[in-house]
């Protein structure tokens, strides 16, 4: 028993040494190589940083969070918010400050819609977020304050486009959440929220406080998908309904069940190689890259249910190793 | 006059609802069946509709031969797909479905974009209306209502007193016992499947001939077919039909009374208040 | 039994695993050949020669929806942008300001109408294709995600389809706009009511407008409400309605209780049509009704039948409409290279994406500097032209289209029929229309 903890112990900071060895050659390599490498690198780690968020609470609980989306949507929205009331006061933060504030709110935002929906289980929960995502949506474009369907436009009230800053900052928010899912999954957290995904009444019967730990991982997964809305709103100066689509949502979901849920390492991979090749086939195939995209998914999905890290366990464990 | 609004409004909730009970009785017959969530039905909803617009447009004379043979082609494309894939999906996590249903949809819509073109479209047949005063009946909507009453009808007669539909009940109460009593279901399942296919290919046809489609179009329906099958209770045909009712009375009640912009969210929130006071559904027996 | 079961199964796994390996094999190539290999339609002229003629190569690029909700208005786009640099290039290229001549080579990519797509495809357009100019993407939003990244690059950015609110002017100083936009989008069927009808019917003062509610639509409704109030027309009835709505039967109801003699809807393509089927359903009379700007495509005619006689709609362009042009081809020659090449009749997105050429292209001639984004925005803003698709004119300072004025047009008996502007050739406008029930 305990040479097991150790062993898994050990092997799981050789993942996390994988991830941040990973972020850090793709962070130079972005900081280094023209906008271009750094803007095609920039998409990567905003979708490695949604998958992680995604990964902390789905992956590990196994509850199918569909609208994980409307924290990233609400991130976007605070920034611009935030920004351009501090305009209309006369003065403006460092851009930092505002991704800050997109992080809070969503984690805030995750924790009160957290008691109710978080009761539900299974498919109901799934479609209960999908319906909290549309919900908020719908709000947003009948507020006009909160610009309707038009979005709120902010090029000139904070600095504008800077792919390489702004590529710092997404990094700093990579490496803190990878840590965290590393810490996550090492903790008393981590081990109820799996309890939770393998039986949630045993789980509560043994003692573990699921109604408890779940908020907790929900808002966490929340903050880092906040964070990275509110990149996305400085990059583009600008915040509209469309960041609440789905298939953002789906994008996240492609990611984690590719690399494998519920680890440290797999979102990383997931979403590296999903970009990768959603990206050339979109460059290479514009009129039909949905076609062959859609049959991809299906057979790597089909035949690796473990997703990549599940695959290369099957070689390691001859070896009495296993990644996470 | 207010009467007449109210009593118009009732009467285009009713419409709206039955289509929207009739999108959702596919996804509630499969996940009722085999315990899984067809999200693809939105891409499946707009390939109904187009085969019902392309029988029309051989035939433009009734809308009836469209709706056969977008029902006999969505009973031999569920038999496909069940066999190509969902065969493989049963009893895997719910993550690996919405995905592999996900690239389904993804196929399905950008093969529609290549062969018919990004148009929208819709079948111009030529129903009468009778009105008085604000008040007026489409019969066309009445058509497609009673399409959706008789395709409830015949399902639950279809599982009361066929043998098939004896069988799947056995399936659906318990898989392991039909099994050992040498139910094969790999073969219920296939027609199972196909038949909650063929009722959302019939819910895209009658609805090609109310609605537009286009092919990136069916995410709406697919939305609003998934609240009133869970509002409606996951697996139960009735149920989803009434859900559809309520649903659709919402958003004209909404539409009319408010504005047309805020029904979407006030029906999402209904759903999750109905979860939290009632999370087995309305149909539902309590756990 | 069991042995075939397994080398079946075994079978399938290692297919299942060359595919992955296959594709991740593709990603790897992918990303190696990434900068070199965009999709691109290349000069008729052969690279050799070029150097000799001393021709020389101006580089466009841009993105479009190809697929996406908007597909129908980027496909079209982009033809017409492919088709106008193939002309370009068939007649010996752009003869610029300083004597050189330029063949053109058009880099167009997908950006599935998606905000994630737009800055990570336009930084690689800008900084590994090396474009000297940009055509702008077809949808509001996605226009001004492209903003803050044109303006950091300082490349000169020509807007298609893609309409701001004015609001969200911040001093952009490398945009030009080829279309209407959006908050003028109603006036030319407003103006055309003020001046062919109500001088013969009083009554269509009273009308009622809606609106969907995402970024064009908003834009297009919200204003026209503004413009028609302040015009003088009595608005009984406004509301919006959610973009993703399926069945618009309740709003229309209140339309109805209203009784507006014209009903204008700012919509666009599904909507129009379902717009049309339902106020037919609700017995919703009016004497003259906009759907959206979906009523100028044949489908939309197709979907309604008869009942989509009488529709009029604005249009940035439409066949028929004549003006006396004095830069480009013909409309005739337009219309004629465009169904050669593509097969259909093309609708206004088309137009609009040739004219983003043809912007492009005259800027270049008049301009001493032609591959010099700041000198190519300068003439482009003081310039001034009349082509096929109407007056061009910009705000200098903002690129904002002052000159282009929309048409409006009608269906009548199964084909458009210009109705304005009067000095465009304008035929006889069908007004009242007939109540559903004598149709």
């Amino acid at each position: 028993m305990a040479m097991q903890v150790l062993r898994t112990g050990l092997t799981g900071i050789n993942s996390l040494t994988i991830s941040l060895g990973f972020l850090t050659v793709i962070g130079i390599l972005g900081l280094t190589a023209d906008t271009a490498t750094t803007g095609y690198l920039h998409a990567m780690v905003e979708l490695m940083i949604l998958a992680y968020s995604l990964n902390l609470f789905t992956g590990l609980s196994g509850y199918a969070n569909f609208g994980h989306v409307v924290f990233y949507g609400l991130g976007a929205y605070t920034v611009s918010v935030v920004a351009v009331s501090l305009a209309s006061m006369g003065f403006a933060l460092p851009t930092f400050m505002y991704i800050i504030f997109a992080g809070i709110f969503a984690a805030t935002f995750a924790l009160v819609i957290g008691y109710p929906v978080l009761r539900l289980r299974g498919d109901y929960f799934a479609i209960a977020t999908l319906g909290i995502n549309e919900a908020v949506r719908v709000t947003i474009c009948n507020t006009p304050w909160l610009g309707e369907g038009r979005g709120i436009y902010i090029l000139g009230l904070v600095p504008t486009y800077d792919i390489k800053a702004l590529y710092i900052q997404l990094l700093v928010i990579a490496f803190a959440v990878v840590i965290t899912s590393y810490l996550v999954l090492k903790t008393k957290l981590g081990y109820g929220l799996r309890a939770i995904k393998d039986d949630e009444d045993v789980a509560e019967m043994m003692g573990v406080n699921t109604a408890k730990y779940k908020r907790i991982a929900y808002a966490l997964g929340a903050f880092f998908a906040g964070l990275a809305g509110g990149v996305v709103t400085l990059q583009f100066a600008c915040s509209f309904p469309e960041y609440f689509f789905i298939g953002r949502s789906v994008d996240m979901f492609v990611s984690i069940v590719l690399g494998g849920t519920g680890t440290v390492l797999g979102p990383m991979i997931g979403a590296t190689l999903y970009w990768m090749v959603k990206d050339h086939l979109l460059i290479s195939f514009p009129y039909f890259h949905l076609i062959i995209f859609g049959t991809i998914l299906i057979i790597l999905v089909l035949f690796f249910p473990g997703g990549i890290i599940g695959l290369l366990n099957r070689f390691l464990k001859k070896k009495g190793r296993v990644l996470e | 006059m207010s009467l007449e609004l109210l009593a118009q409004t009732i009467i285009n909730g009713l419409f709206i609802g039955f289509l929207f009970g009739l999108a959702g009785m596919g996804l509630t017959i499969i996940f009722g069946v085999m315990k899984i969530i067809n999200f693809a039905t939105g891409a499946m909803i707009m390939l109904g509709a187009y085969v019902g617009y392309w029988t029309y447009t051989y035939w433009p004379y009734s809308a009836i031969p469209g709706i056969i043979v977008s029902v006999g082609v969505g009973f031999l494309f569920g038999i496909l797909v069940y066999q190509v894939l969902v065969r493989r999906l049963i009893g895997k996590p719910l993550l690996t479905t919405l995905l592999v249903l996900f690239g389904l949809t993804s196929i399905l819509e950008n093969s529609m974009l290549n062969l018919w073109s990004p148009n929208p479209r819709s079948i111009p047949i030529d129903f009468p209306t009778y009105s008085y005063g604000l008040i007026s009946i489409s019969t066309s909507r009445v058509f497609v209502s009673i399409m959706a009453i008789v395709a409830t009808i015949l399902v639950l007669a279809v599982f009361k007193y066929t043998t098939f539909g004896r069988i799947i009940r056995a399936v659906i109460q318990d898989k392991i016992a039909a099994t050992l009593m040498g139910v094969d279901v790999n073969r219920v399942y296939t027609l199972g499947f196909s038949l909650g296919v063929t009722l959302t290919f019939l819910a895209g046809a009658l609805l090609a001939m109310v609605y537009p489609f286009e092919p990136f179009g069916g995410l709406p329906y697919a939305l609003m077919a998934f609240v009133v099958v869970v509002l409606g209770t996951l697996g139960n045909p009735v149920g989803c039909l009434f859900a559809g009712l309520i649903i659709g009375t919402v958003h004209s009640f909404v539409g009319s009374y408010w504005t047309l912009n805020m029904s979407p969210a006030v029906a999402y929130l209904i759903m999750i208040i109905t979860f939290l006071l009632r999370p087995q559904g309305l149909m539902g027996k309590k756990e | 039994m069991t042995a075939e079961k397994l080398s079946r199964r075994k079978y399938l796994k290692y297919a299942g695993a060359a595919v992955a390996v296959g594709a991740i094999a593709a990603a790897g190539y992918g990303v190696s050949q990434y900068y070199r290999k965009p999709t691109t339609t290349t000069p008729t002229t052969p690279t050799s020669t070029i150097a000799t003629t001393g021709k020389k190569k101006v580089k466009i690029g841009g993105t479009k929806p190809f697929t996406g909700p908007d597909a129908l208005a980027g496909i079209s786009e982009g033809n017409s942008n492919k088709l106008w640099a193939k002309m370009v290039n068939e007649n010996g290229g752009i003869k610029a300001g300083d004597g050189n001549t330029y063949e053109v080579e058009l880099i167009l990519y997908n950006d599935e109408q998606k905000p994630e797509n737009v800055p990570r495809i336009y930084e690689k357009l800008i900084v590994e294709d090396n474009v000297d100019f940009l055509f702008g993407p077809v949808w509001g939003p996605l226009g001004m995600a492209t903003v803050p990244m044109v303006e950091q690059y300082k490349k000169f950015e020509i807007f298609g389809t893609c309409s701001f609110d004015p609001k969200d002017y911040r001093d952009w100083k490398y945009i030009v706009h080829t279309i209407t936009n959006g908050p003028h989008y109603m006036e030319a069927i407003l103006d055309m009511i003020w001046e062919r009808v109500l001088p013969n019917d009083p009554d269509a003062k009273n009308i009622a407008i809606t609106h969907g509610d995402d970024a064009f639509r908003g834009v297009a409704g919200g204003y026209g409400y503004e413009y028609a109030k302040q015009k003088g027309f009595n608005v009984v009835f406004y509301d919006t309605y959610n973009s993703s709505a399926t069945d618009l039967t309740p709003m229309l109801t209140n339309v109805k209780a209203a009784k507006p003699a014209i009903y204008l809807n700012a919509g666009v393509y599904g909507d129009a049509i379902l717009l049309m089927k339902q106020i037919k359903e609700l017995d919703l009379n009016v004497k003259m009704v906009w759907a959206g700007t979906g009523t100028v495509f044949p489908k939309f005619y197709e979907s309604l039948g008869k009942y989509a006689e009488g529709c009029v709609t604005c249009t940035q362009w439409e066949k028929g409409i004549n003006y006396s042009q004095d830069y480009g081809p013909s409309a005739g020659d337009f219309l004629t290279a465009y169904q050669r090449d593509y097969n259909e009749i093309p609708d206004y997105h088309a137009a609009t994406g040739f004219q983003q050429g043809l912007v492009i292209q005259r800027a270049m001639e008049l301009s001493d500097d032609p591959m010099n984004s700041e000198s190519i925005r300068k003439v482009a803003g003081e310039m001034e032209m009349t082509t096929f698709y109407g007056k061009y004119k910009v705000d200098p300072e903002t690129g904002w289209q002052t000159g282009h004025k929309m048409g409006v047009v009608q269906w009548q008996n199964g084909e458009k029929i210009v109705v304005w502007p009067m000095t465009a050739g304008a035929k006889e406008l069908w007004y009242p229309l007939k109540n559903w029930s004598e149709r």
